[in-house]
């Protein structure tokens, strides 16, 4: 049974995960240029040859921007995440300890956060904390994207509290540190996996998406999206290379989440279907 | 009796409605006005540069920049409240003249995009539900998987890669060719940002709503009705579609904040004109009275169809009625 | 005339190494218009042996058999009233609904029509009222009749029931027995009950056939089985509906001394719901007093109060001399309180956290407590306590969910034990087993009072189950005590109108004669 599991496990999505993050820590090895430098008697290479991938219209080495850039890519998709599980977590505990008004209050502030699109509100934050670098711009998604996983930890706080087994380790004298430590944080984590995993994903989507718009990263900081913003030019040219590329790590990437998270989710056994 | 509960009831929706929008100004004039950006340069342009200290303290005097922010979030209020909310700095117009034309554009491309969006979601995602962990499911749910991982800009720029530049069937750019703007001409300008709008978002929903259906499929119900000789179809579109609906009315309600962010990012890679590529400059160059009318426009489009969503899922669901009721007949 | 013919027939759930055989070649007969109790423990195989009949298997499921044939329309009845009908549609609706499906033909009218007259088949008082209401609207009980109602609708020949009354109050229990009885008998309707509870068997049954491992061991007229049972399984399923006098415990001194206590819940800014009022009684070491009552009386509210976690609103709760109901007081002897007073909740499998092993559930209280074990080592102590209610060393390392109902009910009672109460308060504790583990766990409980003396508060709906174990009763309705005495007392010579009541809605009726 246990052999049956684990052979189940290794799946194309963890590979593909693993080769991309090892790939990306070891990019100083595995690129084969300087993926800043902009060799300007080079612009849109055609793939093959010396530029394995080709290069963009400044010139620049698409394979090795791959690499360094899904680095970026992948420490802002993380970082962020840390930032808003962490404040998700207090906030959303927060609200599920607290009285049923504190509680109604706290859960309307989420729902007017969400109520303004993210992209704007990210804008905005940005656009405060001025020119964007790799921390600040996780600082920035991190501090807009917590809401969804704040409300998935009140929810799960909240049946908690009215669980039976919380109620017996009550009367047997369990105070308020034990029953985080013993009751709340084990089936905490499991339940909101799935929504951080998830998170990581939308958070890299973000930042490639404001690296894109010319919002996020500068041009010279190499990440998936910021690869990517250079290519309108490359339509008109024809230079699909740029396009293709870029997109595809990207893809990749966030499938091979995407699949994880689902795993996670699926773990959980349900019921058969009555139809 | 129940009519003074009714009374209650909406005085109440309307109070968190009022509230909501209110912390919801607040919140955006102090983010805005927090913004290091100097609103001269949207005012002015590249002549702020060459502007002497006299001149632009002038020119701060005449924006009312230079009060303290409660002063000038009151005066925006009290301006806001007769319906008169400022000018753009960089259009010289008042903003709801400036958006006008572009409104229309975005709701165009947003609310086709929703309903399309939520037809094909329960489409896909009740046909899914009835063939749970079948072939056609599993293929259904990759295809998804994989569709909800491309990114709306990419994808955009594949699209016009595609069928603009190398096949020239649909045009890159723009709501309408240059003197045209007849409906087909629309239309085609249409397809290829819908067609974005819509792929990114769709499998969301659908996943979403199948999940919803297979749950309500577990309940004991669907064996008794099974048993009096319902299909599974009849059972799936009479019974659990049914039982399904308050809360897809919830989840549609909050959709809209999404499916709008989106059309922002749509509207900036085909350069339509909507309100997303007005967002999108209003923020980057302080353009203060223009982004707050904006935000206070998506923002309170969401908030106010989320408190309708909740009335009307509250209203059409028998467990919440009965429990306001508050009556059980005990035989 | 067989209504229903069932030869050899084999089911499987699941695929490859999930494969489970839940029905491994079964054989019986229904005749026309007869009661047929199919009766067996909880995975032995009977639920989907009724959904097979009626072709309802779940996705996923294969079934073989060399003969299978139903003569006639069937019609199901499910345990759970609560999910048995669409919350989204009034009771007229979804019964006009299943008529049409029978008789498409019908006009809309004639359709409403129809609903009222079922619903007044099921003995729905003002079915023309009550059919624009929901089911939310409705009590446990006048679902179950609804879901009657729906089965009729169909006009079937034979009615299949999966345990349609083991979610309900005993008094509601007997009525929906009676009505199914009724309705079979009048319309000369097959009825096939399945139950895990030899005693309904007793009440309704004309035969009863005993399903044990996928397979029916035993079939003959009810009288026939009950009285001289030709399998050993069986004899053990009907001696654990007995009830067998016990040698009375001589009880010590007062250990718990509840006065004038009251309870009263704060609805919203106006209503109040009182659920406790003024309950007075004594507990004596060593003695197990039953609080029996239906639900909504109050009983786990004042189990509750005991615990002192819900607060004491008015009235004394004085244990060991402790005044619980005082603050101070309370709070200067906590630690002995937490200590000598464990709970039993009747839900196991909530009561237990899935994330944690035997192991740890069992010594959580030790290590809450700081206390040291005389057995070495807290693993040792748990295989300690878990031998001690019967259950191997090979569960310590499993999760709740790997076990049944009956070993995760075990669990919570060697929990209990490490601490070696003084008063263990039960909530419901047997309610959610099968009469046989119920028997088993009621015997552990009784082994835990003669060994270690110590008292025993037995909250239930489940009277047979309190006559079992309990020295006294109390029975509760509607907040207040209506009577107390010795549970021979009580049953053989009940004095309150509602504990006669009680007494004549318990299946198999009052006698222990056999």
């Amino acid at each position: 049974m246990k052999k049956g599991i684990s052979c189940k496990n290794i799946h194309l999505s963890y590979v593909i995960f693993l080769l991309i993050v090892a790939g990306s820590l070891l990019a100083d090895v595995i690129a084969s240029k300087d993926p800043s430098y902009l060799d300007a008697y080079n612009t849109f290479a055609a793939p093959g040859g010396e530029f394995i991938l080709g290069t963009d219209s400044l010139g620049r080495d698409i394979w090795s921007g791959i690499w360094h850039g899904g680095r970026i890519s992948i420490i802002i998709g993380f970082v962020s995440t840390a930032i808003s599980t962490v404040i998700a977590i207090v906030y959303g505990a927060a609200s599920g300890m607290a009285g049923d008004r504190v509680d109604t209050v706290m859960m309307r502030f989420t729902e007017i956060i969400l109520s303004i699109p993210g992209i704007l509100l990210i804008i905005f934050i940005q656009a405060m904390l001025g020119k964007a670098d790799i921390l600040s711009i996780s600082v920035v998604i991190g501090l807009t994207s917590w809401p969804s996983i704040a409300k998935v930890v009140r929810m799960e706080v909240r049946q908690l509290r009215r669980s039976d087994y919380i109620l017996v380790s009550r009367a047997m004298g369990g105070g308020f540190g034990h029953i985080l430590r013993k009751h709340l944080v084990p089936s905490l984590v499991p339940s909101i996996m799935f929504m951080v995993i998830m998170n990581v994903r939308s958070a890299i989507v973000t930042e490639s998406t404001l690296s894109f718009m010319g919002l996020g990263l500068p041009i010279e900081t190499v990440s998936w999206g910021s690869m990517l913003s250079l290519s309108q030019n490359a339509l008109m040219s024809g230079a699909w290379w740029v396009i293709i590329f870029p997109g595809f790590a990207l893809i990749a990437f966030l499938m091979a989440l995407t699949d994880i998270g689902n795993r996670y989710k699926d773990s959980a056994m349900r019921r058969e279907s009555n139809l | 009796m129940i009519n003074n509960k009714r009374i209650r009831y909406y005085a109440g929706k309307t109070a968190i409605l009022v509230l909501s929008i209110f912390a919801l100004s607040v919140m955006v004039f102090a983010i805005s006005r927090l913004t290091p950006m100097d609103p001269l340069y949207s005012y002015y342009g590249d002549r702020t540069e060459k502007m002497t200290v006299q001149e632009k303290e002038e020119a701060r005097e005449k924006l009312g920049l230079n009060d303290s922010i409660a002063v000038q979030y009151v005066r925006w209020i009290e301006g806001a409240l007769t319906g008169d909310l400022g000018i753009s700095y960089k259009y010289k117009r008042p903003v709801t003249e400036v958006t006008s034309g572009r409104l229309v554009n975005t709701l165009a491309l947003g609310g086709l995009g929703f309903v399309l969006i939520f037809a094909l979601a329960l489409a896909i995602g009740m046909f899914c539900a009835r063939k749970e962990g079948r072939p056609a499911d599993r293929i259904i749910c990759r295809m998804g998987t994989f569709s909800s991982c491309v990114p709306e800009f990419w994808l955009a720029l594949l699209l016009i890669f595609l069928f603009s530049v190398t096949w020239h069937i649909f045009p890159s750019s723009n709501a309408y060719s240059a003197g045209g703007g007849s409906l087909f001409d629309r239309l085609h300008h249409l397809v290829l940002p819908l067609i974005v709008v819509v792929v990114s978002h769709l499998w969301y929903y659908a996943y979403m709503i199948r999940n919803m259906l297979l749950e309500e499929t577990r309940a004991d119900y669907v064996i008794l009705y099974k048993s009096l000789g319902l299909t599974d179809r009849e059972i799936m579109r009479r019974h659990c579609l049914r039982n399904i609906m308050p809360e897809l009315i919830s989840v549609m309600a909050i959709s809209v904040s999404h499916i709008l962010g989106g059309t922002y990012i749509v509207e900036m890679v085909f350069s339509y004109p909507g309100i997303g590529t007005l967002c999108y400059e209003s923020a980057r160059y302080s353009d203060y009275n223009l982004l707050m009318y904006l935000c206070m426009l998506t923002g309170g489009i969401v908030i106010l169809l989320n408190i309708a969503g909740q009335i009307i899922s509250e209203r059409i669901d028998p467990r919440v009625r009965a429990e306001e009721a508050g009556k059980e007949v005990r035989p | 005339m067989k209504a229903i013919t069932v030869r050899n027939l084999k089911v499987n759930i699941g695929t490859g190494g999930m494969l489970t055989e839940a029905v491994r070649g079964a054989d019986l007969t229904l005749e026309r218009g007869e009661i047929l109790v199919l009766a067996g423990e909880s995975g032995s195989g009977k639920t989907i042996f009724c959904k097979s009949i009626a072709g309802l298997l779940p996705r996923g499921a294969s079934a073989s058999a060399d003969e299978l044939t139903v003569c006639g329309r069937t019609a199901i009845v499910l345990q759970d009233p609560l999910t048995s009908l669409d919350p989204t549609l009034t009771i007229g609706r979804q019964l006009a609904e299943a008529a049409s499906i029978h008789n498409p033909k019908l006009t809309a009218k004639e359709l409403e029509a129809r609903a009222v007259e079922l619903l007044a088949a099921v003995g729905i008082e003002r079915a023309e009222e009550r059919a624009a209401l929901y089911p939310d609207n409705f009590s446990g009980g006048m679902r179950q009749r609804v879901v009657i109602a729906m089965a009729l609708a169909g006009e079937p020949d034979i009615l299949l029931a999966d345990e349609p009354t083991t979610a309900l109050d005993v008094t509601v229990q007997d009525e929906i027995l009676k009505l199914l009885t009724g309705i079979c008998r009048s319309r000369g309707m097959s009825l096939l009950f399945v139950t895990h509870d030899l005693s309904v068997a007793e009440t309704i049954a004309d035969r009863i056939a005993v399903m044990h491992e996928g397979k029916i061991i035993e079939c003959g007229t009810a009288s026939e089985v009950l009285t001289s049972p030709k399998e050993e399984y069986t004899r053990r399923l009907i001696s654990a509906t007995r009830i067998d006098k016990h040698e009375a415990f001589e009880p010590g001194d007062v250990i718990l001394d509840v006065r004038g206590l009251s309870h009263t819940f704060r609805l919203s800014r106006r209503e109040r719901l009182t659920a406790v009022k003024n309950v007075s009684f004594e507990l004596r070491k060593g003695e197990i007093l039953g609080i029996v009552g239906e639900s909504g009386s109050g009983k786990s509210t004042l189990l509750r109060c005991l615990l002192n976690l819900y607060e004491i609103q008015d009235g004394s709760v004085i244990y060991k001399g402790i005044h619980t109901e005082d603050k101070d007081e309370h709070r200067a002897n906590r630690r002995l309180l937490q200590a000598d007073r464990q709970i039993i909740l009747q839900d196991s499998a909530a009561a237990l956290n899935p994330r944690m092993m035997v192991q740890d559930i069992i010594t959580e209280p030790l290590k809450l407590q700081g206390r040291m074990t005389p057995r070495g080592s807290y693993r040792k102590e748990a295989i300690f306590q878990l031998s001690y209610v019967g259950m191997s060393s090979e569960y310590a390392e499993r999760y709740p969910k790997a076990l049944s109902g009956g070993q995760r009910q075990r669990v919570a009672i060697a929990r209990a034990l490490t601490m070696d109460p003084g008063l263990l308060l039960c909530d419901e504790a047997v309610s959610s087993l099968d009469m046989q583990v119920q028997r088993q766990v009621i015997e552990l409980l009784r082994h835990m009072r003669d060994e270690h003396g110590c008292s025993i508060i037995f909250v239930t709906h489940d009277l047979r189950a309190a006559r079992m174990l309990c020295d006294r009763i109390a029975v509760m309705k509607a907040g207040e005590i209506v009577e107390t005495g010795s549970s021979e007392d009580v049953f053989e010579r009940p004095e309150s109108e509602y504990t006669k009541k009680l007494i004549s809605a318990m299946p198999g009726g009052s006698s222990n004669d056999q």
